[in-house]
């Protein structure tokens, strides 16, 4: 415990307000970043993986309600700070890189101003303008772009998407000195792109030494970028693991499921995927989330929310086929 | 070969205005041909217009210049001045199917709008049939009194196809229909794909950019760059013997789970650059600009599109 | 098989009253609306003095300051203020329902046409017509054309038509130019559809929701513009009851006699504000769900 986390997040519940009730989205959600460390959050469409990395951003929506739970980096809890302390935290801490590159650049200003701006707003002396133009061209150098002072003069339009979102790149790190999040970063890019940009992500994350959170849906991405990998389910993480194990071991039905939906280039037969769809959020039924969808389940899968439990080393699964106690009841 | 002319495309070219003397080429001399039966799977990146392709071919816009027949029919036309009877033929899903189905209307009206039209049943046996529909889908009938935005992204995408195979068409268009669905739910799409096909002896032309999805659904593969066809070739060979260098970019581009995958992508070439806008192309090879091999005949003089095995064609001078 | 296709009403209905109910002040607006709505219905029942809503003068109770007998006072023919102000909500209202009526579908039918057929000949006219009629302020315009017809009911309600349906074709007609470009209105097209089932079924249920709202926030615009045009004598004549008229009539006494004027121009503000504020709840209504 204590130094060796840069981010813990702990038991953390969020719900949403909405008509007839209460979306209850995150139920309990455990994970942390050490330092340098890269790691891997997957989880489809509506799995609460943006909820999470919003509340850890405090950017949650107006209809969230934090039920419980603690968030930590370093040894302040974020959550009980106010909001002076947050935004001062935050802008020196971390740094999110967004889906969509065309929306998350200002369209009115140009790219130097933005940067400009972040710099301006992220360094503790005054720096005067002629200092300001030298670190925006370095901070675009920094993540290959060519012909800094053009690209500085643009307007986020005149740039293609690839470009816009190594410039958010660029205006995440050019003040983050901990931790970035990307959350889908190449979700909206071609394939080509998206290798570039992972490949920018990885090669800036291991040079300046920060912890990266990397949040996806697909499979594929993280393999070769992070270190450990999350698996999120309907609001909780149900399997963490080393990388490495994760596509060689998975243990989790959900996590043997969703490989098994991803075509090989080896070819070869074609799973059907996982049948059914995630759960009711306004009246989960109790016990285990996925049990609907699982092809194991179990009487006590119906009754009980299973803990996560270590099956091998550093192999965290909740699941109750690795339940010892499950097993006898 | 069987059928030799299902569908010919022959030099077709798309472009669209944008002022000042200006034109997108979204398609600038396409040929290819789809026979009866088959799979052709068509990958690009954005902007390298496979969609433009798709929507000329169903209709939605005049090709500028070539020729696109379908059993010897001219259908180089607007939707609008063709026969209806052709309209039944041929069919298109969507990538999105939130966008693709009418929010405002209830699932039983979506699906018989086509039974109607084309008099695919009597009034009588209407019902049955929209059953017969969402069974073929694997769809609970509740499904009819539904309004699409209650339903799921890849239940929605199940209504689009069952919309899609509705009045018996021979031709399917299907622009990249799972890219927008989760992967759990993309086997259930493909698998129904493939299913109906053999059931109703469909011919698809498959849009995507997921080249591992390709290698498990398509019998050729077309690779568009920029509006022009860069590689075509059975999808054995494709992923054996790749030749042209965009094709290696692609394929080593593809983000894989696991090491034997890994082991099949090409290894000498590596991503870089981007698609150059549409506007002003290089007066020789339009992949020069990322091209690593680039000679000096690649900037004077642009390479056809030549057969270098059997049905393997390759647009390199290579 | 119908009760499904009800519980989805229900259900719809639910959460749009949850929409709509989470801005206070809506549900304040709408009560306020109701209950002018109730009052202008039963006016003959709750006023205390119905005969003074006609041609009634008793001069000796003429221009009384309010007093229990008459809760606002009288006009200067001795006439209960009360009773004749709830009186004149039943010409306001009648004005805006009527109006909505007339404008909202020529309006939209008009809009359709020209989104659908845009860049077509028929798209011209429509549209030139409609930026003819939107160039000119339309007070002005309901001014202009009351005053060549006879000061009638009817005839202002022609005269704010005029000046209202363009706001709509404009509108709707941006409306369809995006929803025509949705793919289940390209793949009607391509399945063969005719045009009237694509803009009559497909395209115009997707415009409903802005068109309804606007609906709402112009129903308290055509209430200030009818009584505009009552207040400069171009709308309904005494000794009818009209809330523009009073205001008229009472602005002569002011300051003294403030009570003929201030109340029907506070009704006339009340009327308006609650439309107002339910044309917000509305908006809110029809806006995307959360998450």
């Amino acid at each position: 415990m204590g130094d060796n986390y840069l981010l813990k997040v702990e038991d953390l519940t969020v719900d949403y307000k909405v008509y007839g009730g209460y979306l209850k989205v995150l139920d309990g959600v455990n994970f942390y970043v050490k330092h340098n460390e890269r790691v891997g959050i997957i989880g489809e469409t509506g799995c609460g993986k943006t909820t999470t990395m919003k509340s850890i951003l405090r950017l949650q929506a107006n209809n969230a309600i934090f039920r419980k739970g603690k968030i930590t980096v370093g040894d302040q809890d974020i959550l009980k700070m106010n909001d002076k302390n947050f935004h001062a935290f935050r802008k020196k801490g971390l740094a999110m890189i967004f889906q969509e590159p065309m929306i998350a650049l200002n369209p009115v200003f140009t790219i130097g101003q933005q940067i400009e701006d972040v710099i301006y707003h992220a360094s503790d002396t005054k720096l005067s303008k002629a200092e300001l133009k030298q670190k925006a061209r370095e901070v675009i150098a920094s993540v290959s772009l060519p012909d800094a002072d053009r690209i500085l003069s643009n307007y986020p339009f005149q740039l293609s998407g690839g470009m816009r979102q190594r410039i958010c790149i660029a205006l995440a790190i050019s003040m983050a000195q901990k931790l970035l999040i990307a959350d889908e970063p190449t979700t909206a890019l071609d394939v080509t792109i998206q290798a570039q940009i992972l490949e920018l992500i990885d090669q800036i994350s291991k040079q300046k030494k920060m912890s990266l959170i990397l949040i996806t849906h697909s499979l594929g991405l993280t393999r070769n970028t992070t270190d450990r990998m999350y698996v999120m389910y309907a609001g909780s993480m149900i399997e963490s693991c080393s990388t490495k194990q994760l596509y060689e071991n998975p243990l989790h039905p959900y996590t043997i499921g969703l490989l098994k939906s991803i075509p090989r280039l080896t070819g070869g037969e074609f799973s059907n995927g996982i049948p059914g769809r995630l759960p009711d959020y306004m009246n989960p039924q109790p016990g285990c989330r996925f049990q609907n969808r699982c092809t194991k389940v179990m009487d006590i899968c119906r009754r009980q929310k299973p803990s996560e439990i270590e099956v091998e080393p550093e192999h965290y699964v909740a699941c109750f086929l690795f339940d010892q106690k499950g097993d006898k009841q | 070969m069987k059928d030799l002319d299902f569908i010919k495309i022959e030099n077709v070219k798309k472009y669209f205005p944008i002022g000042n003397d200006l034109f997108v080429k979204a398609l600038d001399g396409i040929d290819l041909e789809i026979n009866k039966g088959e799979t052709v799977g068509l990958v690009g990146e954005s902007g390298s217009g496979k969609s433009t392709l798709a929507y000329t071919l169903m209709g939605m816009y005049e090709p500028t210049d070539g020729k696109i027949s379908f059993k010897n029919e001219n259908i180089g036309l607007k939707a609008q001045k063709r026969d209806l009877s052709i309209k039944k033929e041929m069919q298109i899903v969507f990538q999105d199917p939130s966008g693709s189905l009418n929010p405002r209307r209830v699932i039983s009206n979506i699906l018989s709008r086509p039974l109607l039209l084309h008099k695919i049943v009597p009034k009588n046996e209407l019902k049955a049939k929209l059953i017969e529909l969402l069974d073929s889908v694997e769809l609970p009938q509740e499904y009819l009194y539904k309004y699409t935005p209650s339903i799921g992204g890849g239940e929605k995408q199940l209504i689009a196809i069952a919309r899609a195979i509705a009045a018996h068409p021979e031709f399917l268009i299907l622009d990249e229909p799972t890219s927008s669905l989760d992967v759990s739910v993309q086997g259930k799409i493909i698998n129904t794909l493939m299913k109906l096909k053999k059931e109703l002896n469909l011919t698809y032309l498959f849009i995507t950019h997921d080249m591992s999805l390709m290698r498990n659904v398509a019998d050729r593969i077309a690779i568009m760059y920029l509006g022009k066809i860069m590689e075509l070739a059975t999808t054995r060979e494709f992923f054996e013997n790749p030749l042209h260098p965009y094709t290696k970019m692609l394929l080593s581009s593809i983000p894989v789970v696991s090491a034997e995958e890994e082991k099949l992508l090409p290894k000498e070439i590596k991503s870089s650059g981007e698609i150059p806008s549409p506007v002003n192309l290089p007066e020789g090879c339009r992949f020069i600009t990322r091209c690593p091999y680039a000679k000096e005949i690649c900037e004077t003089k642009e390479p056809e599109l030549t057969e270098r095995e059997p049905g393997h064609w390759s647009r390199c001078y290579y | 098989m119908k009760s499904n296709k009800f519980t989805f009403w229900k259900e719809n209905v639910g959460r749009s009253w949850y929409k709509f109910s989470r801005n206070k002040l809506s549900v304040i607006g709408l009560t306020l609306f109701i209950l002018l709505i109730l009052a202008a219905i039963l006016a003959p029942l709750i006023t205390p003095y119905p005969k003074h809503a006609g041609n009634f003068v008793d001069l000796i109770t003429g221009s009384q300051a309010p007093d229990a007998r008459h809760l606002m006072g009288t006009d200067i023919y001795g006439r209960d203020m009360f009773s004749r102000i709830i009186f004149a909500l039943r010409p306001a209202l009648l004005m805006g329902i009527m109006v909505l009526a007339i404008v909202v579908p020529i309006g939209t039918i008009l809009g359709l046409i020209a989104g659908y057929y845009k860049g077509k000949f028929g798209d011209h006219i429509i549209m030139r017509l409609t930026d003819v009629f939107l160039g000119l302020p339309p007070l002005i315009l309901a001014l202009a054309v009351s005053s060549i017809l006879k000061p009638t009911l009817t005839n202002s309600m022609i005269a704010v038509s005029v000046a209202f349906w363009p706001w709509y074709s404009r509108l709707v007609y941006n409306m369809v130019i995006s929803i025509k470009n949705e793919h289940y209105v390209i793949s009607s097209e391509l399945l063969g559809e005719s045009r009237v089932h694509i803009l009559f079924r497909e395209i115009l249920p997707n415009c409903l929701s802005p068109i309804f709202t606007k609906m709402t926030l112009d129903f308290g615009w055509v209430i200030i513009m009818t009584a505009s045009l009552s207040f400069v004598g171009l709308g309904e004549q005494p000794p009818d009851p009209s809330l523009g008229t009073m205001v008229a009539e009472g602005a002569r006494l002011l300051p003294d006699k403030w009570w003929v004027a201030i109340y029907p121009a506070f009704t006339i503000v009340l009327l308006v504000l609650s439309l107002n504020l339910i044309g917000d709840g509305v908006r809110d209504m029809f806006t995307a769900t959360e998450e």
